[in-house]
């Protein structure tokens, strides 16, 4: 080996140092952005002289780990939206003060108060306020919960839209990615990008990649490929005119529906908020007032007012279950009308007969909404919602935990150690600095060659 | 493990916000004193909080009821011993006009004595509380008694008021049996036709209404009496609501409102958590001082 040789191989070592010290430096500054992925710089013995080149800078990622992360992150969205639904069903459900169950317990005792004085006008008045207020807040109720509906229907579109423009980003940089492949050119900010638009749709809809040879990813979700090669469907949503649900597709090559396996993702978490926890919840309101409204008629109907006429009804009766609970209101032929409250069993009762008063105030105990106790209708309602609430919050309590988990698997094999960092910086500006002294050395060889000549 | 600096910054910011959650939980019970305030905290228990809240409330509004039986019955109990008084005076004043040394003119002022004291009863039997009278049955909004004939125009429908679970025991009294033939003597024609014996001077007729003015008082004081046991079956009545409600009460206290020395220590132990948590955190951010 010559002593020329010998300053090239100081200049590619420094050289080659200097490659690594500038991956530490990129370590250093991404420490913390999000789906940024270590790099570390592969050096390697040049085979000519003995010295080092620098190869190529290589990310740090395990798709295994990565794709862990992905799972439990749509698991987590999915979790939290619907936890997060539920949240709001609960409060209109059963908010802490004048709810429902507080509303119905009112009407009946205020049938208790007038059945102790029939013909006393406040009372009767009192009657008619109370069978208001709970309408009132049954249609309310009902109001709150399909606007409720109506923002996760949003939310579903906001999210499709998100969705649609990252497998279309996704697709685009599966052909950048290969482009760059093809030419050797570095591609590793590229897949930082894709990894993190992965992760995004793995959030809305679930998510698993795979790569190919070319550096392209086929994205399979919820039943259907989403992005292949340069290609990305279009994911878009309707409602079932029948049930009003929402229905999913994916438009590749054909459009077809996915709706049942979206279930996981934000997207899952809103199907399953808005089409299984609120629909089931509406129903059970329907349901609810369905009942209270035909249990209280039928009883009504039998009583007189004080005018000595039959037949009248306290709510206005609801022709079927399906839109109970909004139209409840109290029957006009009574509203506003205390004289025409049903409280004696016969015109010979009246004014101060209370047959039928008696009967709605035993309804207080008596399993006549449809087989159960008005008490035990209201709670059923809440404690259904309030189970739903309870699971999807420690659904959500797990997989914050296992996300985590996840996330610390994930990042300590692909995440930036400062300490790490700071050892390799040493490390290279040693290796720098030795390359350098032998350099000098040769230098000073020469010259002491030189001047021997 | 390899520990990034990200797996760190995250893994602390999630203690935090978990010991924080946790303090702020505390917190709320134990200002509040409930551990169950929404069906998701504890929906079993939500349940049965919905039923026995429900219970008071019924118990409260039954509890009303039976008072305000009771303080109706109260008025009847007194104004028939006012009656009682009043018939107790007219068999006196008739004893004394049918003394063989009465004269006329002294049995004409007993007779008016006697119109008085009918008149008087006429209007206890239309004696209203409030705006309800309370010999009539359920007509009660009009008279029950004409005041001048003593017929009785009510009903003899027992308005029953409820009271407990299937309990609604009668809170009125009836006023033909207490005051007509319903119940035995007529006293009202009783006391009219004694008042037309005294003024003829009648002898005996005077001393033939002796035996139905002992019977009409009689049927007061069975009418006192019996309206003496109803009110008191409403007293019981409220009496047991009252046990109940402060026994459903307690039951809820205890189902609700958990153990306060529990929860107390709870938010000084998520307190204590919460300030560990952030002291740490200020450990970890100060060993980024090996790069100075």
């Amino acid at each position: 080996m010559s002593l020329f040789s010998l300053l090239g191989t100081a200049r590619d070592g420094m050289g080659a140092q200097s490659a690594a010290l500038s991956t530490t430096s990129s370590n250093v500054a991404n420490a913390s952005t999000p789906g940024y992925t270590k790099r570390v710089a592969v050096l390697e013995t040049a085979t000519a002289d003995g010295g080092v080149r620098y190869a190529k800078t290589a990310r740090n990622f395990d798709r295994f780990a990565y794709q862990a992360v992905v799972d439990q992150q749509s698991k987590l969205s999915a979790a939290s939206v619907r936890a997060s639904a539920l949240s709001e069903v609960e409060t209109a459900i059963a908010p802490q003060d004048n709810g429902i169950g507080d509303k119905a317990v009112a009407l009946v005792a205020s049938w208790n108060t007038l059945a102790g004085s029939p013909e006393d006008p406040s009372l009767r008045a009192n009657v008619l306020d109370k069978a208001d207020q709970l309408a009132q807040t049954l249609s309310q109720t009902q109001t709150q919960l399909s606007a409720q509906g109506e923002t996760l229907l949003g939310q579903a579109g906001d999210t499709l839209k998100q969705l649609n423009t990252d497998l279309q980003h996704i697709a685009d940089l599966n052909k950048q990615i290969a482009t760059a492949q093809g030419t050797g050119a570095d591609s590793n900010g590229l897949r930082d990008m894709r990894d993190k638009a992965i992760r995004d749709v793995g959030s809305a809809i679930g998510a698993k990649a795979i790569e190919g040879k070319d550096g392209r990813v086929t994205l399979y979700a919820a039943g259907a490929v989403l992005a292949e090669g340069d290609h990305a469907s279009t994911l878009s949503m309707d409602l079932d005119p029948a049930s009003g649900a929402m229905r999913f597709y994916a438009s590749g090559a054909a459009k077809n529906e996915i709706t049942s396996a979206v279930t996981t993702g934000k997207l899952g978490g809103i199907r399953e908020a808005r089409d299984t926890d609120l629909a089931a919840t509406q129903k059970n309101l329907d349901q609810y007032a369905y009942d209270v409204a035909s249990t209280f008629n039928q009883i009504h109907q039998t009583g007189y007012g004080l005018d000595g006429t039959t037949g009248r009804p306290l709510f206005a009766q609801p022709t079927q279950v399906a839109g109970a609970a909004k139209l409840m209101a109290v029957d006009p032929s009574v509203k506003g009308q205390p004289r025409n409250v049903a409280s004696a069993g016969s015109v010979a009762e009246l004014p101060g007969g209370n047959t039928v008063a008696l009967k709605m105030a035993n309804l207080a105990d008596a399993a006549a909404f449809g087989g159960a106790t008005l008490a035990d209708r209201f709670a059923n309602l809440a404690i259904d919602v309030g189970f739903r609430k309870s699971n999807a919050d420690n659904e959500m309590s797990l997989r914050t935990d296992t996300l985590a988990s996840s996330e610390m698997v994930n990042d300590s094999s692909s995440g930036v150690s400062l300490d790490d960092e700071m050892v390799n910086l040493s490390q290279y500006q040693r290796a720098f600095e030795a390359n350098s002294k032998i350099m000098k050395t040769a230098d000073e060889l020469l010259e002491t060659l030189m001047n021997i000549v | 493990m390899r520990v990034t600096e990200r797996g760190r910054y995250g893994q602390m910011i999630q203690n935090n916000a978990k010991a924080a959650e946790r303090f702020q939980k505390a917190a709320g019970i134990a200002s509040s004193g409930t551990d169950v305030q929404k069906p998701s905290d504890d929906p079993a228990t939500y349940g049965s909080m919905v039923r026995r809240n429900y219970s008071l409330k019924i118990m409260e509004e039954r509890s009303k009821n039976a008072t305000r039986a009771q303080n109706e019955l109260s008025v009847v109990e007194s104004s028939l011993s006012n009656g009682i008084d009043i018939l107790v005076a007219a068999k006196e004043t008739t004893i004394a006009a049918a003394n063989g040394t009465a004269d006329p003119a002294g049995r004409k002022a007993a007779a008016e004595s006697i119109r008085t004291m009918r008149a008087e009863l006429l209007s206890i039997a239309n004696t209203r509380y409030g705006d309800r009278y309370l010999f009539g049955g359920t007509q009660t909004a009009t008279a029950p008694f004409d005041t001048s004939t003593g017929n009785f125009v009510g009903n003899d429908q027992v308005v029953n008021v409820p009271v407990l679970d299937g309990v609604a025991p009668p809170a009125n009294l009836s006023g033909s049996k207490t005051f007509t033939a319903a119940g035995g003597v007529d006293i009202f024609k009783t006391l009219a036709d004694l008042a037309v014996a005294l003024d003829n001077n009648d002898d005996a007729a005077i001393k033939a209404s002796l035996d139905p003015l002992t019977k009409s008082h009689d049927q007061l004081v069975n009418g006192q009496v019996q309206s003496g046991f109803a009110a008191d079956r409403f007293r019981q009545a409220r009496d047991v609501l009252t046990s109940t409600t402060m026994n459903v009460t307690e039951r809820l206290t205890q189902e609700i409102n958990g153990d306060p020395a529990q929860q107390l220590s709870e938010l000084t132990l998520s307190k204590s958590a919460y300030e560990r948590s952030i002291a740490v955190s200020q450990q970890l951010l100060s060993i980024s001082s090996n790069w100075r």
